[in-house]
């Protein structure tokens, strides 16, 4: 399906036909679903966050401009429901949460060679929660979803500068916190004196 | 010339291994994720309620019609019996000119018509 594609199918929903709606949610909702759960890591969120979404589609289809790529705007619209979701969500949650990871994790000194796959993916994903909000979703907008630099800037509503601060501040709190948990080797660096 | 083996410097150092492994860890977490059809079984739902909710293009374009010949009607039965007052009073030359001008306004009637619907 072509970008006049979209444009065709915005312009029907601009005349009231779901059908074009479906059409279009059947091509965006598998894509805006796996970004919204990969932020709020929470089936039931990413799924209000998606129907959110499209009614937003519906109600402000008057304001989108065919011509353009609408997944960006999409993804907007997403980054800030899940926002609200974060928002909302109880803050004594979020410790209790850290507490039943860290019981049901046991200690995390493994040596890498008895690393099951999950157990890495299961690190990192921990790691990845753990960033600030606007950390987290630079990471998932730009490894998950593959957009770039600007896209991500109009998507989180920053300039482009920003954009790229956080991706690096991010990064480095990453692999600081993977290398404390020993699952990523540092690299050796040699100095010439 | 001799090697000293330092720490690494974080954002020095090429992030290469770091981004394949977010990648993936990324990718893999979220594998095979769908949401449920239920969501759109939800959507559906939710505007059709709305549409019953709030009234239709129609309704609401009736609606601009009713009001606006309400205010019609209601500037022409006020205005018709002060012009009636005023002939009385008026001496001819004034009242051929208030003549005039209601000729000119009921003229105008048409146009003012057709903006509003």
């Amino acid at each position: 399906m072509s970008l006049s594609e979209d444009g065709r199918l915005i312009s029907q929903i601009r005349q009231g036909n779901i059908l074009a709606l479906e059409a279009l949610y059947k091509k965006y909702k598998g894509q805006v679903y796996r970004t919204a759960l990969a932020i709020t890591r929470d089936r039931e969120a990413a799924e209000d966050v998606l129907q959110d979404c499209f009614l937003k589609v519906y109600t402000h289809v008057d304001k989108l401009d065919g011509s353009l790529p609408l997944s960006p705007w999409l993804h907007r619209v997403a980054v800030n429901l899940s926002y609200n979701w974060a928002a909302k969500r109880s803050r004594w949650l979020r410790p209790l949460e850290e507490v039943i990871d860290c019981l049901v994790a046991g200690p995390h000194t493994l040596p890498e060679s008895v690393l099951e796959r999950g157990e890495l993916q299961r690190v990192i994903q921990k790691a990845i929660a753990s960033l600030s909000f606007e950390h987290r979703v630079v990471i998932v907008l730009f490894y998950l979803d593959g957009f770039s630099l600007n896209e991500i800037a109009y998507i989180s509503d920053c300039p482009v500068g920003t954009v790229k601060s956080r991706l690096h501040y991010a990064r480095r709190n990453l692999r600081r916190k993977l290398e404390r948990d020993r699952r990523l080797s540092p690299e050796v660096v040699y100095e010439f004196s | 010339m001799s090697f000293r083996r330092i720490q690494p410097k974080m954002e020095r150092q090429p992030l290469d291994e770091i981004d394949e492994l977010i990648r993936w860890a990324l990718l893999d977490s979220v594998a095979g994720e769908e949401p449920s059809p239920q969501v759109w079984q939800d959507i559906k739902a939710r505007l059709m309620t709305r549409s019953r909710a709030m009234p239709s293009q129609s309704g609401v374009e009736h609606r601009w019609r009713h009001f606006a010949s309400t205010i019609q009607a209601c500037a022409l039965g006020t205005l018709a019996p002060l012009d009636a007052n005023w002939h009385c009073r008026l001496a001819p030359r004034e009242r051929s000119y208030l003549v005039w001008r209601e000729n000119l306004l009921l003229s105008m009637m048409p146009a003012a018509a057709l903006i509003i619907y």
